[in-house]
């Protein structure tokens, strides 16, 4: 009888096994069609003009990314997210890479090793994750000595006429409306579920370095929640930043480098090594210098972040004595900001679960009885 | 939320005094004494609150500001009131209380002098609550009941009473809407908000009316003193908000 049952678990053992690549494969394919949100050009914040833009074009069921400047194209790589480790090999350094999207089609997960000639082995987990209709950021986990420290880098979307300057835009229009590539609307906000998913894919600092970097609020962040994410042993820094970005009214997220022109967010973890020697440090790659994976070191900036009690309201509309009331400066015409500056109102509830960024009506005033 | 909460509060307990007023002669009783002299008392009341929002002085007042570019009345500010007391008999005419009192007004309101381009009023509503915490001396100058033998005790029908108390008070002055941007005549939305505490001064006077031996029904009349700095980052220039105000409240108290 145990004989028996114990072929009958290997026979179902054996049936998993052959199953599962097949499921997950479906779900990857599926989440795949998360690459109609890239396609397009774009260019990162950090970057200066040689740098270029960095576009994707449909390529199958993944994207092809090339590398334009002053019209030329000067790099052209696939990026498959199929899950699949692939060799690698770029100027003199060596490893593996593997690209797969999250089942919901919101984060890819980046992994790779590399090692250069003579340097240590180093690796690196990142998500990359569109933030907004026209913005996505990568941010990466690079290991080094035992150490994982992250970057981020920031992308805009700048639209097609660098494909037009570069020639290739009437050969690759059906390639970037593919009827296989379909865009998913993203709703604003990140849930529990994703930051467990993610924590699952990647280094805990490069989930930090996301949260902090998207800035969305954590929709389902409650006491369940929260018991959740310690049950599955997520790093005490990554729930504090879940929390201080999910309550921005109470919270800030503080880039402790603002002086030397870093980015706005950052995590903490005593580093405090400037850039520079960073950059020295880590870049190159070894890969050619134009090319998206070869902007490490160059372009990333590194996290760092700090949460504090938000005690600011630097931007904030106000009433002064004498003078009347002000607008909120530097945040009136814009829109597309992520701050969320308001305070609870009167029910109770936050202005950051409204959603709302408060703002200039668009309205203009004038005197009663005037023209 | 909290507004029509503290006035359904506050209307209940109005009928709810005005009822027991009118019925107190009906309610039944097994026994009018009780069986040891009362230790202590907790009281529940609600009213109305009717806050001073004195302006004048230099630095201007946060009040005169509002009254002056908003449609912003001081009788607008009249708000519900709540208030809970427990009382410790420390003698025959003094009992030491704990009271936690809470106002909430809130004021529709629009632009005096600007509309907006289609001269539509350009609105936004102003909210005000206090929560003062108080600890202070209870005085009735009339005896509250009479002792006879070792442990009967004979409520008086009334007791009139003094008090003084101090304490803190947390206010919350909340400006939500559309403003105009006077250099720029941008209308903007946003939400001004407020939230301090302070010292705070009590005096009141009131009358302890006996429904029967546990239950009274206690009416207050009390004055609030105090005032407390406002939050620069949404309220620049000001002189202290003044937080005075008078409170009229009605409600049981329960012999302990």
């Amino acid at each position: 009888m145990t004989w028996q049952m114990g072929k009958a678990a290997t026979g179902v053992g054996l049936t998993v096994a052959l199953l599962l690549p097949p499921l997950v494969g479906v779900a990857q394919e599926e989440a795949r069609g998360a690459w109609g949100a890239y396609l397009g050009c774009w260019s990162s914040q950090a970057a200066g003009e040689e740098e270029g833009n960095l576009c994707f074009v449909a390529d199958g069921a993944d994207v092809e990314m090339l590398t334009i400047v002053d019209g030329a194209v000067l790099h052209r790589e696939a990026l498959i997210a199929d899950g699949v480790e692939r060799d690698i090999a770029r100027s003199g350094c060596r490893g593996t890479e593997a690209n797969r999207f999250s089942d919901d089609g919101r984060r890819l997960y980046t992994s790779s090793e590399t090692a250069c000639a003579g340097g240590p082995l180093r690796q690196s987990t990142g998500v990359i994750s569109m933030i907004g209709p026209n913005e996505w950021i990568d941010v990466r986990a690079i290991e080094a000595n035992g150490v994982a420290t992250p970057w981020s880098r920031r992308y805009e979307r700048t639209g097609y006429g660098p494909l037009v300057e570069a020639g290739l835009l009437a050969e690759e229009t059906a390639m970037l409306f593919s009827p296989g590539v379909v865009s998913i609307p993203r709703e604003r906000g990140v849930a529990v579920d994703e930051i467990l998913d993610a924590m699952d894919n990647v280094d805990a600092v490069a989930v930090q370095g996301w949260l902090a970097e998207a800035g969305e609020r954590v929709v389902d962040l409650d006491a369940e929640g929260l018991l959740r994410m310690q049950e599955a042993d997520v790093p005490v820094a990554v729930i504090d930043i879940a929390v201080a970005v999910t309550f921005p009214e109470h919270f800030a997220l503080r880039d402790d480098r603002q002086d030397r022109g870093g980015s706005r967010h950052g995590y903490w973890d005593g580093w405090r090594a400037p850039y520079r020697r960073y950059a020295h440090y880590y870049g190159p790659w070894g890969y050619q210098r134009y090319g998206y994976w070869g902007g490490y070191g160059r372009y990333y900036a590194p996290v760092v972040v700090t949460v504090a009690p938000n005690t600011d309201r630097p931007q904030g509309g106000r009433a002064i004595a004498g003078k009347g009331y002000r607008a909120p400066r530097g945040t009136a015409a814009s829109s597309g900001g992520k701050q969320v500056r308001r305070a609870p109102t009167s029910d109770g509830g936050s202005g950051s679960k409204s959603g709302s960024t408060r703002g200039s009506t668009g309205r203009k005033a004038k005197p009663r009885g005037g023209r | 939320m909290r507004i029509q909460l503290a006035a359904a509060a506050s209307a209940i307990l109005a009928v709810g005094c005005a009822s027991t007023f009118a019925g107190s002669e009906l309610v039944a009783q097994d026994r009018d004494f009780l069986l040891a002299t009362p230790k202590a008392s907790i009281s529940l009341r609600a009213g109305v609150s009717v806050p001073r929002a004195e302006g004048g002085g230099n630095p201007p007042s946060l009040w005169d500001f509002a009254r002056e570019h908003l449609t912003i009345e001081t009788g607008d500010l009249t708000g519900a009131y709540l208030l809970g007391e427990i009382g410790v008999r420390a003698s025959e005419h003094v009992d030491f209380v704990l009271a936690v009192g809470y106002t909430s007004s809130a004021v529709r309101s629009e632009y005096r002098r600007w509309v907006d381009t289609d001269d539509l009023p350009i609105e936004q509503t102003t909210e005000f609550t206090t929560t003062p915490v108080t600890v202070g001396i209870r005085y009735y100058p009339l005896p509250r009941g009479r002792q006879v033998g070792s442990y009967a005790w004979i409520p008086s029908a009334v007791g009139p009473f003094v008090g003084i108390s101090g304490g803190f008070v947390r206010y919350r002055f909340e400006q939500d809407g559309d403003f105009v941007d006077y250099e720029t005549l941008d209308i903007f939305s946003d939400n001004l908000r407020s939230v301090e505490a302070s010292p705070t001064l009590h005096l009141l006077a009131g009358l302890d009316a006996s429904v029967n031996t546990r239950v009274l029904l206690t009416t207050e009349v009390r004055y609030g003193l105090g005032s407390a700095p406002l939050d620069d980052r949404f309220f620049s220039g000001f002189s202290d908000l003044d937080l005075a105000g008078l409170h009229l409240s009605c409600g049981l108290t329960f012999r302990l």
